[in-house]
Formats: structure tokens, C-alpha cells, sequence
């Protein structure tokens, strides 16, 4: 059976995570368009539920391969068993979601398959002309988009930016086949082993999930800097985040970031206050509903990005901030 | 441990935003005027993790960089930091290889030059963002790849490697020889070292050919690439910015928090 | 007449010029406040051979040419001069001594240790009633056997609160005045040496600078460095290659200054207009930058000279006179241009401005050069001794 579109899905706690919520809107969407079905992959242990979760989101052929749960996989292992899944399914597109599984796997994957690869995809249509596949995605730190197209004829693989798609909705009612795939793998198939997997406790509210993040950057100066807009973020019912820039200092964690390499959010406010506004931050937080920038520096990049903006130093304009906006909750 | 970094020349990617330029029908950024090419800053981590491992296990630091003969101020870039030596990959067929075609170049000059323990390399280059070469080049020479590592022990011929994750991190063991990219997070790379200039102005880094690394001509260049530009442009600003007129900062910050209202944020 | 850096100068400059972003830059606030000498930045220095790069390697140091030093001059006094000082403007005088007029032991004994940042070197010849008048030296040293005993007093001695080994310069014959005088390393510990930091200092003040005490104090026969009686020519080995720290040092100050001066022009609006739009703020930004370029070649040719065992007092002289110049102008400049602002220790300008009074006059003073200057030219010595 020759599978056109191969979703790869990702399953916590028995549940299809959000992100492949996102992919499988994507993949729903590109299925309509070229009147293919849409397949999903999952990987794991007693996931019934969750495939047919799959189903009612859009997945017309869902299938479960048995492995280990993703948070204790091995990558070696997952690759191993989806790369035989594609032996079997013969798909011509797979898509994976940016995540740390999926930037494992995608570019491993297409060398076994001798497939395209475009990573972090934020966008997926497909030529008017051709029906070729057309994959846009950030480039040059943010800077620019390239849109990328494959040879005729190559599978091609990508993975996609979270918050790119809005996660697809849930519809009991849609028909689809939930169907165990038997995948055999080797042990040799995994060089060495996961010898610990460690999650570090969130304090307050995710920054994915933040519907107000006020941004921290370089201008801040240090840590102590940063209790202000703790105190603003609080006040707003938010979350703190940081650019590179604090993180590379030393004054807050890497799991602060939003950026490039960090992470994506899309809040209803974002105030980012002493952040220059390089590209690499700003393609974390430009789907974010209203971008507010504070900076001493008239001339900074954010003051492009932004919809309202303070030319003055956070010291002085924070305060005056957060003092006006708890007497206006009274 | 002996150790093989590859390194990639890029456009500057400090350069602000506004000097930012895009030929929209060759589908190239222009590189910006006056301004020098530099070692993609992920592949520069990646050396600085090289060089502790160098200072606390011992062994030698080859540099591979694929490009024209002007790339060779990146390898010695990385001498000048501590690396060994480095050679310079390039030869007309290997023009507008894509990262399977760069991943197989690599492969080949690791092949030819053997005796390694460790690969690295960045998490990806600060030009095209795909960071699919490091991975390919691990398929292509059958060894284990652990991405995003933090920080490297050494331990009867394995590996244990902090991975950086979403939410933590993960500490895998591997074999060697065995390759890594590696997490920015790792810290600011190393200055270079006086006597580090000095040697690496003196040295004179070989340039390989295709066929000095046993190439394979239908796995590089335009003709073997799996994919092609269908575009590139800028990123559009989509918002106008409303500067909020005030006469100092605090009242500045007041009347932010009244539009913020306005607007019903708040 | 090449005029291009080469490879290892360009690789040098931009290694310094991270160097002095990373490792002075962050620290110039706070040790100015302080008044506290930055030790940390001579390890940092050290780790990465900048400590007295230019003396040979046998000794210890990476033995780069004049030029190269030149160009990694200008790129740490961008950062900071008094900074730049501490590791590299220290060493150069009495560095130089040692290397020159010192014999092998000698140099075995205390270049390695200097350019591995272990020990620091002063050196030690100014006083309260000689500066400009080198040959007023007070500071005695009378032979007792196989001993010599000093007795005096050392002013404004850069790294001399902190110096291991002070190089001294004492008069061991008044009849010979000028050719009586001669130089001993004075170790710290030996007994009737002391030193009292200067403090209270309007600028350099990330940097050390002491007043040097003999009493009685004696030194072995051995830390004698060079033949008595030549002293003054010994000490001015140390005086050349300082006034090229001098010199290009001001050249980084005064870019760094300009720099500063341009960027904050562009973004203060005043009638509706950016400063830097007014003409008179214009002439001025092009008054700085052509004077830096000047000085910046009269600095290169003058290390040329000096790499080349040409003989260059008079270039010396003109690089020193019209850096001195330089300096002054630019940081008074800087300072006017800023308006207000350039009070505040925010901006980089005032601690460039601090350092220039002091740069202004180490290594002989814009007279002094004035004169040494109309003596070679007109063979009339107006210096009146």
C-alpha cells in the first residue's frame, strides 16, 4: 500500500501531545488538498486511546508500533522503528514536529530513506501548478524564509515548528482505521543506552501556555534587573521569559529562552523590555497577539517588530507601569 | 581522544537587521558589504567543547571545513583557539551541494583521515538553520550520534554525553567512535591565544579535491541535490509601531499602562 | 611601502579587540569606583599570552614584532588604557631594562615569571624633585662591600604599589651628574624598602600607582641591572617602548571616544534633529577622526623604525607630541559632545577622559618633546640645563 502522508505522532501520559495536535492540522489540510488519506505513526505502550484520539483529529489510517514511551526512548531505537514502518507504509511525505524527537529522527531518517529533509517548517502548501510541496521555513536566524521544493519523485521529509498550525480538533465522530503495525528491531539497532532523563520543575506558568509574557534581554544589565518584571508579570497574571542574551550572561536558565533555539510562544501580550529585537528572538514571539517593546535605544530593531512602543530605561518606566496599571484593576 | 571538528564559513550573523539584503532571483542573501565571513558561532561551541575535552583527555583537534580557498580563515580561526590542524575542502564539483552532498564531502575527508574518536560538530549553521549535516554524516559513517550535548566524559572507550532536552536534560552513554552536535549552551567559546595566532598565521592548511578524498561525483554538487530553492524573501514587518509620546519615562510608563487598558490587554 | 596588516596582525587585532570587549569593558565602572587595581584581568591576560608579548620566547614571551604590538596597543586602550596598563603598559619599562641592559641570569631570573603574570615589574625613576629633569635624581646608592645601599624616594611609580621587583634608578656618583647614575632591582621583602599606594587619584584609577621608599635598604651586587654610571640610557630602554604604548594607546582612546561620540550624536534628538546633524558637531567628528588617523600611522612608522633598529628619536618625539595632543582634545571633546551625560560613568568617555591627564604626561611631557624636538632641528639646546 502506497501511504501518501505520514504524520509522526507524539504520545504523553496517553495522550497525543499538542504538537502533533499542530502537525496533524497540517497534515489534515494537505490531505484535503491532494485528496490522499492521511496516516499517522505512534509509538508506544497500551496507546489505544490515543490512536483513536488520532482518528477523531483528522488521522484517516492510525497506526500503533510497539516501543517505550517517548520521554525514556532511546533515539536510536524510535528511528529504528519508524524507518521500518516506512519500509512497510511506503510514505512519500512524513512529517515530524520540531521537538527534540523530531530533530533526532527527521534528518536520520531521510539519509535511510535517501529522502529530502527541511527542518523547522513553519508553513506547508503545495505549488498551484505543479502540486509539488512547497516547505517554508525561517532562515538566517529569522531574518528571511526560505521556501523549499523537492525533486519529483523524492520522499521528502519535514519537521514542523510548534505553533505553526492551531492544534486540530477533537471530532468523535470522523471514521478512521486504527491498525497495530508489526515492527521488528533489533537490538543492535540502538549504540548505547539513556542512562538518565531528568525534567526540571516549572515554576508558575509554562511559557507556551503564558497568555502574558513580559521578555527580559540584554538590557536588563543582570540578574537583580529581572525583579521588576517578575513584579509586572505577576501583576499580569504572566510568565518571565529571556532572550540569548541573559542566558549566555549567566543571570537566568536556557529554560527561559524564547528564540531560535529556545522556545516558541504565541501570548495574547508580550512585553519585551531591554531586547534589542534580533531576528533570532523575535521569530520566538511573532505570532504573539500584541508586541509591546520598552528600550533605552531609539534606533533598536524591536521598535519594528513592535505595535506599541516606550523609548526610555526599563528603571524608570516599569515602576510607573505596574504602579498605573494596579490602580486601573481597581 | 582524538577529535574531528567541522567547521562552516558564514556571512557575519551579527549584522543588524536593517543591512540585511536578499537577491530574490538568484535566491541568495547577499553578503553585506565590508563586513568579513565568519565561523558559524554553533560550529565555534562545538570546537570550545573540543578543546575541554583536548585539555582534559589529551589528543589532537582536525579541523574540516568544505568551501573555496577563502575558508581557510575559519580553520585557522580554530587553530588560533587551540585546534591542531585543518584542511580546507574544495573542488568545483562540490558547488551547490546541498546537506547531503556537503555530509558525504565531510564523510569522505573523515574517512581519508581515519583515526578519530569523536566528531563534532554545531547544532546547525547560522545561514540556512537546518542542522541535518551532523546527523547525515553519523548515518553515512554508521556511528552513533547524541545531538545537542552539553558537556562530555570519557570513560573506557565510551562516551557520557549531557544532552540538552525541552524540558531537562538526558545523560546518554556511547561508544566510540561516535559523533555529537553540540548545545550552544555550552558557553562562550575561548579567546584564541597570542601563540595560538602566531602558529596559526604560519600554517599553511592543505586543500583537498574530490578526488583527494575519493569523492563520489553523483552524490554532490546541484545535479545529486534532493531539494531546491522555490523562494526567498525577507520577513515581512507586519506591525507598525506606535511610539508613546511622553515627557518622561515614568509618565511614559503610565500612559503605556492606560493604552494597554484601551486595548483591553490589561 | 606596504601598508597592510598581515594576517597575524589582523588575526592579533581582533583577538585584542574581543578581548577588550569580554575581559575590560564589563569592569571599567566598578574599578574606577573602587579605585582597586584589576587583578583578575592580568590572569585573563595571561591565559591568552598577552601578558609582555613582545618579549622573546626564550623568556617567555611570544617575541611579536613592534608592529603587531602596535596594532594590539591600540585595541586594549580602545577598552581601557589604565587596564590595558596593568598587564601590558607595566611590564613595558621595566621589561625592557632587564631584557636590554640586564645579563642572562637576570633576564632567566625575571622575564619568565613577568610574563606569566606571577610577578610584576616597576620601574622606578621619577621623584619628587626630578621628573622632566631625569638627571636630578636623589635617590643615592653607596657601595658597602659586595652590597649597594639605597636611600630615597620613588613618586607616581606606575605598578610599584604591587611590583615584586622595582627597577631603580639611583645616583651611585653626583660628580658625574647625568653619567653618575645607575639602576638596581629592589626585591619586595628586602628590608627598607616600602611603598604607599597613591590613592585619592582623579585618573588611572584601575590602576596602581605608588610612591617607592628606600631607607637604608640593600641590595646584593647581583641585582645591580646594567654597568654603573649608565643608568639614564638604561632607563630609557623602557621610556621607547613605553611612549609606543603611549602613543597607540591614545589612538585607541580616541577612537573609542569618537566612536562613542558618533553613536550617541546619531540618537540624541534635539530641535527635531539628531546632534550629529548640526554642522559644528560634524567638523568635530571629522577633526577626530583625522587626527587619530595620523597619529594612528605616525604609531605604526614609529614601530617600523623600531623593529628595524632604525634610529627614531625624532619620530618618537613627533608621534608622542601629536598623540599627547590627541588625546587631550578628543576626550575633552568626547566629554562637551555628551552634553551632561558625559559626566556620568554610564558612558565610557569619562573614565578615557580620567586616563588621558595621565597619559598626557607619562613618558615626557609635550614640552619636554617640544623642546627635544627644537634641539635636533635648530642644534640649539633650548632645555637649559
Amino acid at each position: 500500500m502506497s501511504e501518501k502522508i505520514l504524520i509522526f505522532g507524539e504520545v504523553a501520559e496517553g495522550k497525543v501531545t499538542t504538537v502533533t495536535k499542530e502537525i496533524l492540522t497540517i497534515g489534515r489540510e494537505l490531505a484535503n488538498q491532494t485528496g490522499e488519506p492521511l496516516s499517522v505513526l505512534l509509538i508506544g505502550e497500551n496507546i489505544e486511546g490515543a490512536a483513536k484520539d488520532a482518528v477523531s483529529m483528522g488521522g484517516d489510517n492510525v497506526y500503533i508500533a510497539n516501543g517505550p514511551s517517548i520521554a525514556k526512548a532511546h533515539p536510536d531505537l524510535y528511528l529504528a522503528i519508524v524507518a521500518e514502518a516506512c519500509k512497510q507504509l511506503s510514505p512519500s511525505i512524513i512529517l515530524f514536529s520540531h521537538t527534540d524527537m523530531g530533530r533526532d529522527l527527521a534528518p536520520r531518517l531521510a539519509a535511510r530513506l535517501k529522502a529530502s529533509v527541511t527542518m523547522d517548517c513553519i508553513k506547508l502548501s503545495l505549488d498551484e501548478n505543479t502540486k509539488a510541496l512547497l516547505l517554508s521555513k525561517p532562515v538566517y536566524g529569522g531574518n528571511a524564509v526560505a521556501v523549499w521544493t523537492s525533486k519529483p519523485g523524492t520522499t521528502q521529509i519535514a519537521t514542523i515548528r510548534p505553533r505553526s498550525a492551531a492544534p486540530a480538533e477533537s471530532d468523535p465522530s470522523r471514521q478512521g482505521k486504527v491498525t497495530p503495525l508489526a515492527v521488528s528491531v533489533g537490538p543492535s539497532s540502538v549504540k548505547g543506552e539513556v542512562l538518565e532523563t531528568v525534567v526540571e520543575e516549572v515554576q508558575g506558568i509554562r511559557l507556551e501556555d503564558a497568555k502574558v509574557v513580559i521578555a527580559g534581554g540584554g538590557g536588563i544589565g543582570g540578574v537583580e534587573g529581572f525583579a521588576i518584571l517578575e513584579e509586572l508579570a505577576s501583576l499580569l497574571g504572566g510568565t518571565v521569559g529571556v532572550t540569548r542574551v541573559p542566558c549566555d550572561e549567566g543571570w537566568k536558565p536556557l529554560s527561559m529562552e524564547i528564540g531560535q533555539t529556545g522556545r516558541i510562544v504565541s501570548p495574547n501580550l508580550y512585553i519585551a523590555v531591554g531586547v534589542s529585537g534580533a531576528p533570532q528572538h523575535m521569530t520566538g514571539c511573532s505570532s504573539s497577539k500584541l508586541l509591546v517593546a520598552i528600550n533605552r535605544d531609539p534606533d533598536a530593531n524591536i521598535f519594528k517588530e513592535a505595535d506599541l512602543g516606550v523609548v526610555g530605561d526599563y528603571k524608570k518606566v516599569l515602576p510607573s507601569l505596574i504602579e498605573r496599571c494596579r490602580s486601573l484593576k481597581m | 581522544m582524538n577529535m574531528i571538528v567541522c567547521v562552516k564559513q558564514v556571512p557575519d550573523p551579527e549584522v543588524p537587521p536593517a543591512k540585511f539584503r536578499i537577491d530574490a532571483k538568484t535566491k541568495q542573501v547577499i553578503p553585506p558589504e565590508g563586513i568579513p565571513p565568519v565561523i558559524n558561532p554553533f560550529d565555534e561551541r562545538a570546537l570550545e567543547l573540543a578543546l575541554r575535552l583536548k585539555n582534559a583527555y589529551g589528543g589532537k583537534i582536525t579541523v574540516l571545513t568544505m568551501g573555496s580557498a577563502k575558508s581557510e580563515s575559519v580553520v585557522k580561526r580554530a587553530i588560533s583557539m587551540g585546534a591542531d590542524d585543518g584542511v580546507v575542502l574544495s573542488d568545483p564539483s562540490f558547488q551547490d551541494s546541498d546537506s547531503f552532498g556537503t555530509a558525504h564531502i565531510l564523510a569522505c575527508a573523515i574517512r581519508k583521515i581515519g583515526d578519530f574518536d569523536l566528531i563534532l560538530c554545531g547544532r546547525q549553521a547560522s545561514d540556512w538553520d537546518e542542522g541535518v549535516v551532523g546527523p547525515i554524516i553519523a548515518e553515512n559513517l554508521s556511528i552513533p550520534i547524541v545531538t545537542l550535548a552539553l558537556a562530555i566524559e570519557s570513560a573506557d572507550k565510551a562516551l557520557k554525553v549531557k544532552r540538552v532536552t525541552t524540558d531537562g536534560y538526558q545523560v546518554f552513554s556511547m561508544p566510540v567512535p561516535a559523533m555529537v552536535t553540540v548545545s550552544w549552551d555550552v558557553g562562550r567559546p575561548r579567546l584564541p591565544s597570542g601563540s595560538g595566532v602566531i602558529m596559526a598565521a604560519r600554517k599553511k592548511i592543505p586543500v583537498w579535491s574530490a578526488a583527494d578524498i575519493g569523492a563520489d561525483a553523483g552524490q554532490v554538487g546541484k545535479g545529486a541535490a534532493r531539494k531546491e530553492a522555490a523562494g526567498l524573501s525577507r520577513r515581512e514587518w507586519a506591525r507598525k509601531c506606535e511610539i508613546i509620546q511622553a515627557e518622561t519615562p515614568d509618565e511614559a510608563g503610565t500612559k503605556l499602562a492606560e493604552k494597554l487598558r484601551d486595548v483591553g490587554a490589561v | 611601502m606596504d601598508f597592510a596588516l598581515t594576517e597575524e596582525q589582523t588575526m592579533f587585532r581582533d583577538m585584542a579587540h574581543k578581548f577588550a570587549e569580554q575581559e575590560i569593558l564589563p569592569y571599567i565602572k566598578d574599578y574606577e569606583r573602587e579605585e582597586k587595581f584589576l587583578r583578575s584581568v592580568v590572569d585573563k591576560a595571561r591565559d591568552v599570552g598577552l601578558v609582555a608579548p613582545f618579549i622573546p620566547e626564550e623568556y617567555g614571551g611570544l617575541g611579536i614584532s613592534k608592529t603587531t604590538l602596535a596594532v594590539i596597543l591600540e585595541e586594549l586602550c580602545w577598552g581601557s588604557y589604565s587596564i590595558a596598563h596593568n598587564f601590558l603598559g607595566g611590564p613595558v619599562q621595566p621589561g625592557s631594562i632587564v631584557l636590554k641592559a640586564g645579563n642572562e641570569e637576570q633576564r632567566k631570573r625575571w622575564l619568565p615569571p613577568m610574563c606569566r603574570g606571577e610577578i610584576f615589574l616597576a620601574g622606578a625613576a621619577v621623584e619628587p624633585r626630578a621628573g622632566s629633569d631625569a638627571s636630578n635624581i636623589e635617590t643615592t646608592a653607596v657601595k658597602n662591600g659586595n652590597k649597594w645601599v639605597l636611600n630615597g624616594t620613588k613618586l607616581f611609580i606606575t605598578c610599584g604599589g604591587i611590583a615584586d621587583v622595582a627597577m631603580v634608578l639611583a645616583q651611585t656618583d653626583k660628580s658625574k651628574g647625568p653619567r653618575g647614575l645607575t639602576i638596581f632591582a629592589v626585591e619586595r621583602g628586602t628590608p627598607g624598602f616600602t611603598s604607599r599606594d597613591l590613592e585619592g587619584k582623579l585618573g588611572f584609577r584601575a590602576s596602581n600607582l605608588a610612591d617607592l621608599r628606600f631607607s637604608d635598604c640593600e641590595v646584593p651586587d647581583e641585582n645591580r641591572v646594567g654597568e654603573i654610571g649608565r643608568g639614564l640610557r638604561n632607563m630609557f630602554y623602557g621610556i621607547d617602548l613605553a611612549r609606543l604604548f603611549c602613543v597607540m594607546g591614545s589612538v585607541g582612546m580616541s577612537r573609542s571616544c569618537m566612536e562613542s561620540v558618533i553613536a550617541y550624536t546619531k540618537e540624541r534628538v534635539q530641535f527635531g534633529k539628531p546632534v550629529a546633524s548640526f554642522q559644528l558637531v560634524q567638523g568635530t567628528i571629522a577633526e577626530m577622526a583625522a587626527a587619530i588617523d595620523g597619529v594612528r600611522m605616525q604609531g605604526y612608522r614609529l614601530a617600523w623604525l623600531m623593529d628595524n633598529d632604525a634610529p627614531h628619536t625624532l619620530e618618537s618625539s613627533y608621534a608622542k607630541y601629536q598623540a599627547m595632543k590627541l588625546v587631550n582634545f578628543v576626550t575633552q571633546q568626547s566629554i562637551h559632545l555628551f552634553g551632561a551625560y558625559g559626566i556620568i560613568d554610564e558612558y565610557p568617555v569619562q573614565h578615557h577622559y580620567r586616563d588621558a591627564l595621565l597619559v598626557s604626561l607619562m613618558g615626557g611631557t609635550p614640552e619636554m618633546h617640544a623642546l627635544m624636538i627644537g634641539r635636533q632641528l635648530t642644534e640649539i639646546d633650548a632645555l637649559s640645563r
